[in-house]
């Protein structure tokens, strides 16, 4: 991050908290102390009162950080801090948090030498380390079937390990080929999983598909029958009727299409199908996921009266 | 020694000027030559608008210079540039920004600010021994 780009996170931070203003603080907001006042820190640090701006960076430490960005600027505002007052230790310690949490962090073209040397050397010493635990939690992203996640971790890995110095490459191994052989089979797992969603969600299902858990209605009222001549009169002339209602409902439970497959009545089939794409249901899904269905429904008309 | 020996003579080795008092009398400034007569001297020099005051105790000899202070007042400075720069006081490098705390003379001085690419910007500056200086400058302007 280079200093112009630690103002443009600023001025994006002080937006997003005049926003805050009037909504309801988040449990962690209400819990800690308010966001750090991060113009305020970097006005100390650019007039060289980094004595104060070290103290109203330990302010901050006890203060609701709202993004990592935010905890990344205020770690690299604490390491110039420390170089200046020439703790070098100190601020290699800064800059070993940025780097544990992203372990790819360069320091912007602009940034002072000084603290670009302390970076190089950091990064050297961890960069094993680094490599490790890289590899660690991409594998285990992998093994729980995270692919695009892992795939991301194990490009890591490889860019992590093609800057480990020759000195350090025993104590990295075989990890940069694993990576790579690992990145390979998560790039064609996200592919063949995508592959396989698109088509779980454009196909639709229907009851022949044992693997599909059907949908559960929630609202699927009919509208009220009023056959023209009452039963009291028409006697045992007045029969049952019965069709047949296809309704197509979507991966949300939402009715798509209602189509008369039998026609019950000719008047009743419109209002019938105007009610039915009102109908609500707990969507069908596959593997977890809410899926097209298509349900037949046998509707039976008895006379009420 | 007899009371009619000669005096000496104080040399105020300060680039400001300071105020020289014996047991709390006045004896002089710096700008004009102090006498005093040979033997044993408490004495204070001061200066309020710089924060210094020192005490030295000198043996000061008949018709002879004795040098005071016997070591230079030092205060300190913060400095810092926008994005970063060499800095330079009084022509010495001292350092690559952020620089904090940095011993320097009491007294002024140029600082000078120094980046490959954006030139350099100088700024005159008075170290008291009382606090820190702070300077900085923006070199993309």
């Amino acid at each position: 991050m280079t200093t112009s780009g630690l103002s443009r996170a600023i001025v994006a931070l002080v937006i997003a908290g005049a926003w805050s203003v009037g909504t309801v603080p988040s449990a962690g907001a209400a819990a800690g102390q308010p966001p750090p006042d991060l113009q305020r820190i970097r006005a100390l640090y650019e007039g060289a009162s980094y004595e104060d701006a070290m103290r109203a960076l330990d302010a901050a430490d006890g203060a609701s950080i709202v993004s990592g960005e935010q905890h990344a600027t205020l770690l690299l505002y604490r390491a110039l801090c420390l170089l200046a007052l020439d703790r070098q230790t100190d601020a290699e310690k800064a800059v070993e948090d940025i780097l544990s949490t992203d372990p790819l962090h360069q320091p912007g073209p602009e940034e002072p030498p000084r603290l670009v040397a302390v970076f190089d050397r950091v990064r050297a010493r961890l960069l094993p380390s680094l490599v490790r635990d890289q590899y660690a939690a991409a594998k285990a992203l992998f093994d729980s079937r995270q692919f695009a996640e892992a795939a991301s971790g194990f490009e890591r890995v490889i860019q992590l390990s093609s800057q480990v110095a020759d000195a350090d490459r025993e104590k990295v191994g075989d990890l940069a080929m694993l990576a790579g052989g690992f990145l390979e089979l998560s790039r064609a797992r996200t592919a063949e999983a995508a592959a396989a969603h698109a088509a779980v969600v454009t196909r639709v299902f229907t009851s022949v598909d044992r693997d599909v858990v059907p949908p559960v209605p929630i609202q699927q009222e009919v509208p009220p029958w009023r056959p023209l001549v009452p039963r009291s009169l028409a006697g045992d002339t007045a029969d049952a009727r019965q069709g047949r209602l296809d309704v197509l409902i979507g991966p949300t439970g939402e009715v798509q299409d209602a189509v008369i497959m039998t026609s019950i009545d000719p008047h009743y089939d419109v209002a019938l199908v105007r009610a039915a794409k009102h109908w609500k249901y707990q969507p069908a899904t596959k593997n977890g996921v809410g899926v097209n269905y298509r349900r037949t429904i046998l509707v039976r008309l008895v006379p009420s009266d | 020694m007899p009371e009619s020996a000669p005096p000496g003579i104080i040399a105020v080795a300060l680039p400001f000027e300071v105020q020289i008092y014996e047991d709390g009398r006045f004896a002089g400034t710096n700008s004009a030559e102090v006498t005093l007569p040979p033997g044993p001297h408490r004495l204070e020099l001061i200066n309020k608008s710089l924060g210094y005051r020192a005490v030295e105790t000198v043996q000061v000899e008949s018709n002879r210079a004795t040098k005071i202070p016997s070591a230079p007042p030092m205060g300190r400075v913060s400095v810092n540039a926008l994005p970063w720069a060499e800095v330079f006081v009084d022509g010495r490098k001292i350092g690559e920004t952020p620089l904090a705390q940095v011993p320097i003379a009491v007294g002024a001085h140029e600082i000078v600010f120094r980046h490959p690419q954006l030139g350099e910007q100088s700024r005159s500056v008075t170290v008291t021994a009382a606090e820190p200086a702070r300077l900085s400058v923006d070199l993309r302007k």
